[in-house]
Order: C-alpha cells, then structure tokens, then sequence
C-alpha cells in the first residue's frame, strides 16, 4: 500500500444469491482512500454503492457475497495491513474495527435507531464497548459527542428516544455514533439523501467541519454530483457494478471523459436553465436491473457513442488517461492507440 | 403511568359489565330453558311431569320473568355478595362448584403457557436466524404437524401411548389413590406426573403457532437498518441479536398474550372431558347441555374475565417494553 493511503479496495466483486443463482452486484472495483481525504462513490440507484460501502465493513446482508478482491486497512498504528476480506464475517477481529477505527452513517436517520433504546443508550453501547468506559463516563462522553454535533440541550437528548428526534437530528445523532471512538475512517452511505434541502446543507457542513477540523477520511456514497463538489476530493463515478471513471473532482467536473459521467454532468439542472427556457437534460432510457445486464460495457444501451461490436462485444479495459485520471471507455483506448501510432 | 393504568383499569371493568350483559343473553338465546330440560329428562326416566308442575318450577327458578329483572338480579347478587347463583343441576352454589375446579383450570392454563412460550421463543428465534437451515425445516414440519393435530386427537394418541408404554393411566389429573386425599407432596408430585399430558395436548398447537410468529417476527426484524447500524457499531453477533430484533419481535407476542390466556382456557373443556379431568372444562360443558344457566353464565363470566385480565396484562407490559406506547399513555 502506498504511504498515505489507509484504505484500499483491490478488484473487489460482490455477488447477490437469487435461489442459488449468483448474480453479479459489483464486478471487480478498485479504489484508494488517503488519510484526511474525502473520495465520492458516485452512481445512479442500483449500481451497487450501497452495497460496495456495506462489503467495506463486511456488513453485507446474507444473500449478497464478496467473491473474491481484497479490502485492505491500514490501521493508524502502524501496524501491517489487514484485509478484512480474509477475516471471518462477524468476527472479533472484524468488530474490534467497526464503530471504531472505521465507522458509517446510513441513508435511512428515521431508522438506523433502534425505537426502543435510547440515543444515549446506542451511542453509550459503542463507547463502553471499544473504550471500555463505564456507564457514567460513556454518558459523559455521548453528552459531548451529541452537543459537538449540534444537538440542542445535549443532556436532555440523551435520554430521549429517537421518534422524539427530527430526521435531522437523528443523523446528528447517528454521526455522534460514528465519532464516539475517534475513528480514522468514516463511511457515509447517502448520509443527506434522506432530509430535507435546509437540513440537508446543515449536515454536510457538520461533516466538512469534521473532515477540516478533525482530519477525518470519509468514503462518501452519494447520487447526487452537487454534494459530491462541496465535499469530495476524490470521485469514482460508478456503473452497474464497476467505476467507469474516478480522478479528482476538478479533473471529473471540469473534464469528465466517459459518456456516463458526461450525461450525468449535463444533468444537474442549473439556474440559468431556468431564464433560458432549456430542458432539463436527461440520461436516455434507464438502468437494466441486475438480471438483465448488457453485454460488453453495461452502459452502450444508453450512450450516444455506442460503437457497434465492440461496446456490447466486452467490457472496456481501464484507461489512464493521466496519473490521477482513469477511465473504462474505448472511446478513449481508440484515442490511446491513435497516439501511440 | 398511573393515570394509564386506572384508565385501563376502569375501560376493564366496563368492558367487565358489557360483557356479562351478552353472557346472559346468550345463554337466554336456545330455545327451552332448564325446566324444559328437566322435563325431558323426566319425560325419558318413564316418569313425566305435569304442566302445572313444570309452571310451579319455572316460578320457583324465577325464570318466568323478564331476562332483565333475572339479570339484575343475577349482577346485583354478584356484586353486593359474591353469589353467582345456585346451580339446579348440582343443587350447589355456583361459586362452590366454581371455587373447587377453578385452581386446577388456572394451573393447567398457567402451565400450558408458560411451556408455549419456553418452547416457542427460543425455537422461533433459532429458526429465524438459521432461515432455511435442515433444523428450520425441521422445526418447521413437526410446527405444522402440531399446528394441524386437533386436541382432542393428541389427547387421545398420547393417552393411547400412556397405556400402551407406561402402563400409566393418563386420563385425570390424579392416580385413584389420590383421587379425593388431601393436599400432600405425594399428591402434588403424582399431579406433576399427570399434568404434563394435558399441558403438551393443549400447548401443542399453540407452540407451534406462537413457533411462526416469532420466526416470521424476528426475520422481518433481522433485515431491518438499524439492525446493520447497531453491527457496524462493533457490537457481538449474540448480544446484537438479543437487544435489537429479537426484544423487537417480541413484542406482539407479549401483546397477544391476552389472547392466547383465552385460546389456552377455551380449547381446555374439549381436552377435559376426553381426558377426564376435574377441571371446569367438563363442569361448563354439561352446565351449557343443561341449560344450568347459572353455572353456565358464571363460567363465560370467568373465562371471559380470563380474557379481559390478561389483555390487561399485556397492555401494562406493552408499555413497559414500548416507549413509544409509553408516551401515549401519558399524553
């Protein structure tokens, strides 16, 4: 691993069981997060986000699989790197990271907490577990986690059950969870989705904070390109299961090469929009479900640069197009050979 | 919480009063009454009785007179001095005969559940976390099986096997020897000996039915988000599954408690009188055959009680279990 790196993904593929059927959900994926970097999985619903940040921690619900790759951790003292994915499932090894050294933020707030505990309770049981505080001081400590978060009259909320929070306030308190034992590595998968726009800026501020004050690496899993330029340093752009282009987020927004990532550019609605009376843009078509993945590169049904016979032929090899930049597009391998003739 | 357990306590009692008003009526609703069926009696022992006579003991009885001023009466002897009435067939109190079978009725119920739900939850939580596994299905065939069985034909196969195998009579509660002896630790463990087979004939069903609502329970819970939330907080599979899901799933079985209490008490008499046990199953069939209306009302009146009570129950244990219920209460 290289030096700064602490979490890296190697071709990692993940399977769905449909009745004993593997279906594929991500086909061997790459990517690496730097210390205090914030990288943007970035992709439409369906194309395994979710499920790639859930593999991270080996979350994964029963029927969906890690097949094969490695998830590689690089754990802040110093000590060899883990691959989690040789570790077994629910394990102690496994568990001693989760919620410590590595935590997550879910899309859902409303339900991501147990109705029948307390906030206090459920952020406490995380402290007392890897800090091995008691009750008294895991209290003290979820107090402080809840008012760095922003939550109002912190000592009060702590005792209150989460259908007395607003969906705001439950993902406050969900990222108090996540920063209970100082973890070095935060996943956030759809972490805003789910609240409304005013709420929705006030999180991400709340977690720009914690990435410039704190130094913290996030792994960000979001739809939605507006967030990813306010928070992100890094994107890889996904599609059914594989990132057809990633590099940093001026070099994707300024000069995206995949058609996919082109399409999903074009549409994001803008004010000007508005006065000049233009359509909102959209991507032709829709993402085929998992059962009926096209052949070759999953996206040719629905690009305007399909070349018949060799986009749905096979997949697109990797092509880097500078050091930080690369994409999966034989547009772009065309262009390569061109240059090296 | 006071204030919601009076609230409850009162809609109890008027649920209560409600509810003996439509016990009455409904033991009004055959055609005939105890008179006719006394004739009838009379009419096949060769030995009829008259018109006038039958007349003279309908007026004695007090059932010639409107079912409201019976009913009135009926309550108000209930209330003011706990007399639930005579019994024309037993020539006894109502309460006496009530009073005598009551106890083992309660211990039968209170066994049978405790054993549904011994059984029930750990095997329910089990087959929900092994879905699909060679013990699910397993548990699962025998649950169907004894879901499907009837009572009274489980009672009968195992007092078959009692005989066949043990050479154990497994009809009663009580060996002949103990039948009328007083209360004594041989009495009560040759009780124990008896009451396991009255207790797995009426649990049989119930466990396997209470087995499939915790399985389907738990597994609805299993996959729900803040199950995956709670895991990436680092916390052990075992403790996950018991604070979380499972506390979750068992709530509506706590909150059906209520009713399977009633399942337990009212699928007893059928199960009583094939095994012959001095429970009130039997009593109440035979008060309902003879149209003995007061014993017969006395014992809706009771196993409706049963039913009340225990709803209270698990009301209060909602409660306490749900802090979201909590707060209704109180607002």
């Amino acid at each position: 691993m290289q030096n700064d790196v602490i979490l890296e993904v190697h071709n990692l593929h993940i399977t769905l069981d449909f009745d004993g059927e593997d279906i594929p959900v991500v086909q061997g994926i790459d990517f690496e997060l730097s210390a205090g970097k914030v990288l943007a999985l970035v992709g439409e619903s369906g194309c395994g986000k979710s499920v790639t940040s859930q593999a991270l921690l080996r979350l994964l619900p029963r029927e969906l699989r890690i097949t094969s790759g490695q998830i590689n951790f690089q754990a802040a003292d110093g000590q060899a790197p883990v691959d989690f994915v040789s570790l077994a499932k629910d394990g102690k090894k496994i568990r001693e990271i989760r919620g410590n050294q590595i935590a997550m933020i879910f899309q859902e707030p409303m339900s991501s907490f147990s109705v029948l505990h307390t906030i206090g309770n459920q952020i406490g049981e995380v402290i007392r577990l890897h800090l091995k505080a008691s009750k008294a001081e895991a209290r003290a400590l979820t107090v402080e986690l809840l008012d760095k978060v922003g939550i109002p009259d912190p000592a009060r909320a702590v005792d209150q059950y989460p259908y007395e929070f607003s969906g705001g306030m439950r993902q406050r308190g969900m990222i108090a969870k996540a920063l209970a034992c100082n973890p070095s590595v935060l996943i956030a998968d759809e972490p805003t989705t789910a609240l409304d726009v005013t709420i929705q800026a006030q999180v991400l501020e709340l977690l720009r904070r914690l990435k410039a004050d704190d130094g913290m690496s996030m792994i960000f899993i979001t739809h939605d390109l507006g967030v990813v330029a306010q928070i992100a340093d890094d994107v890889a752009i996904m599609y059914m299961g594989r990132i057809v282009e990633k590099g940093p987020v001026g070099e994707i927004f300024g000069n995206p090469q995949h058609p996919y990532t082109v399409s999903l550019l074009n549409a994001i609605p803008r004010l000007g929009d508005l006065s000049a009376r233009r359509e909102l843009a959209s991507i032709r078509g829709s993402v085929p479900s998992l059962f009926e993945r096209p052949p070759g590169c999953a996206f040719h049904p629905r690009c305007d640069s399909f070349m018949e016979k060799l986009c749905d032929a096979q997949p697109p090899p990797l092509t880097r197009l500078s050091p930080i930049h690369e994409v999966r597009c034989f547009l772009h391998q065309a262009a390569e050979k061109e240059a090296a003739l | 919480m006071i204030r919601f357990v009076i609230n409850r306590f009162v809609y109890m009692v008027l649920t209560m009063a409600a509810v003996s008003v439509v016990a009455f009526v409904l033991i009004q609703l055959p055609p005939g009454d105890f008179a006719d069926s006394y004739a009838n009696k009379r009419q096949q022992a060769g030995a009829p009785i008259t018109a006038e006579e039958l007349d003279n003991m309908r007026h004695q009885l007090g059932i010639d007179r409107p079912w409201f001023v019976q009913y009135g009466k009926w309550v108000s002897n209930m209330v003011l001095e706990g007399d639930m009435g005579y019994s024309w067939e037993w020539r006894r109190p109502v309460t006496d005969l009530i009073g005598e079978r009551l106890p083992l009725t309660l211990l039968l119920a209170f066994s049978t559940l405790i054993l549904m739900y011994v059984v029930a939850i750990p095997i329910g939580i089990y087959s929900a976390v092994r879905q699909y596994s060679a013990t699910d299905h397993i548990f699962s065939t025998v649950g169907y099986v004894g879901l499907a069985t009837p009572n009274f034909l489980l009672a009968l196969i195992l007092m078959y096997l009692g005989q066949r195998w043990f050479g154990q009579s497994v009809g009663g509660l009580f060996s002949p020897e103990y039948q009328d002896a007083p209360w004594s630790w041989p009495r009560v463990v040759n009780l124990m000996e008896h009451l396991w087979v009255p207790v797995v004939v009426l649990g049989t069903a119930g466990t396997a039915y209470l087995i499939r609502t915790i399985r389907a329970s738990t597994l609805d819970e299993l996959d729900k988000m803040y199950v995956m939330a709670a895991r990436a907080g680092g916390i052990s599979p075992m403790r996950l599954l018991l604070k979380y899901p499972v506390r979750m799933a068992l709530n509506p079985i706590v909150a059906t408690l209520g009713w399977r209490l009633t399942y337990v008490i009212s699928g007893a008499p059928i199960v009583g009188v094939v095994m012959s046990l001095p429970d009130t199953g039997p009593l109440f069939l035979h008060a309902l055959l003879n149209q003995d209306m007061y014993l017969a009302g006395g014992m809706v009146l009771i196993y409706c009680a049963f039913t009340i009570i225990g709803t209270f129950i698990s009301d209060l244990l909602l409660v306490l279990l749900d802090p979201r219920i909590r707060m209704e209460g109180q607002a």
